[in-house]
């Protein structure tokens, strides 16, 4: 039996984080840009709740924040970890599984 | 939002349990975030008034940021979650080790130096020992006997003030950490070979012979007094920084 995913949405800020992050260490006002990008605006979301979250993957060691101060200001810079890649490609993994069962069930609601 | 918000978000999280280091963080990360989204309005040709308010709607509401700060257990200080165990145990073990490390040290340079003149408990022969080797035994004396429980009182102090642990907590184990430190006391006896007296070095607990030598108020009204300068500076400092425009 496959296993499930019971916090169904909470990945999803996470995976898309790790993934910015994969790309470029970025801090959170780029990274919340970033996110706007390559969502196309899908999420209307409160720009500093980026933070939290940050924080929480650093804590588990998924990121690695640096400050830097660039023109004046100190800027908290992260980065993915080694960790954090493979967190990552799990959590792709999932998303890929998920993705397949919810486009297998619109199919047939359409078809 | 205004400077004062952030201060109250960032006291707010403190008193909600999430540790020091975080709240700096965050808040500070949260103001250079608002600049930013404001600075971006101001290009796009608002004026400041429109700017400032676009801002705080994009960075979102007080309530909501620190709720999902709140939330996250992992970001909450271990003084906080476990609190009797750190707090009130804490200080006391340190104490204890810290005072067991250095009496150790002490017999293990005395035994370096000289093996032959270690004798049995608790008084230890140091006749004839070089002069860096007396002055390293007088600095570990210095530092059990003074500098030890005043370098616990203001870690622990700026520990608990930060992170907004609860007196009854933190004052508990510290008076039991001062009043075990404090009561310290060793005595070095540097020989004399002029006159054929050996040296000695002992170290007793006045806490448990219930004499106590006249400096002992002394010593423990220092570190109250350092704990209440402590706490003042620290609260100084925690403004300062999470209120910092």
């Amino acid at each position: 039996m496959k296993k499930t995913n019971p916090p169904f949405m909470s990945g999803v800020p996470e995976l898309l984080i790790l993934r910015l992050l994969c790309r470029q260490e970025m801090y959170g006002y780029e990274l919340v840009r970033a996110i706007r990008v390559v969502s196309r605006e899908a999420f209307d979301l409160a720009e500093g709740v980026v933070y939290p979250v940050l924080h929480t993957l650093e804590k588990k060691q998924f990121l690695k924040a640096k400050r830097r101060v660039i023109e004046g200001r100190n800027r908290v810079y992260y980065a993915v970890t080694v960790k954090g890649r493979q967190r990552m490609a799990e959590l792709i993994d999932e998303w890929t599984r998920i993705k397949g069962g919810i486009d297998s069930a619109l199919g047939e609601q359409h078809g | 939002m205004a400077r004062q918000q952030f201060l109250r978000l960032g006291l707010r999280l403190l008193e909600g349990g999430v540790a020091y280091r975080h709240v700096r963080r965050y808040v500070t990360e949260l103001k250079d975030h608002y600049e930013d989204l404001k600075a971006e309005s101001l290009a796009r040709g608002s004026n400041a008034d429109q700017a400032e308010a676009e801002a705080g709607s994009r960075l979102g509401d007080p309530e909501r940021l620190a709720e999902e700060m709140l939330q996250r257990q992992e970001l909450k200080s271990y003084g906080r979650r476990y609190p009797k165990v750190l707090m009130i145990g804490g200080p006391v073990l340190l104490q204890v080790c810290l005072l067991i490390a250095s009496t150790f040290l002490m017999i293990g340079i005395v035994q370096f130096v000289d093996p032959a003149f270690i004798s049995y408990n608790p008084d230890v022969a140091v006749v004839g020992f070089p002069g860096l080797t007396v002055l390293l035994l007088m600095a570990i004396r210095f530092f059990m006997m003074y500098l030890l429980p005043l370098l616990i009182v203001a870690a622990v102090v700026s520990y608990a003030t930060r992170n907004r642990i609860a007196l009854k907590y933190y004052g508990s184990g510290l008076l039991i950490a001062c009043l075990l430190g404090c009561s310290i006391y060793t005595n070095l006896q540097w020989p004399d070979p002029v006159n054929n007296i050996e040296g000695s070095l002992s170290v007793s607990l006045a806490l448990v012979r219930l004499v106590f030598p006249p400096d002992y108020l002394l010593r423990l009204g220092s570190c109250l007094l350092l704990a209440w300068v402590c706490r003042k500076y620290m609260l100084f400092r925690m403004y300062r920084d999470l209120g910092r425009p």
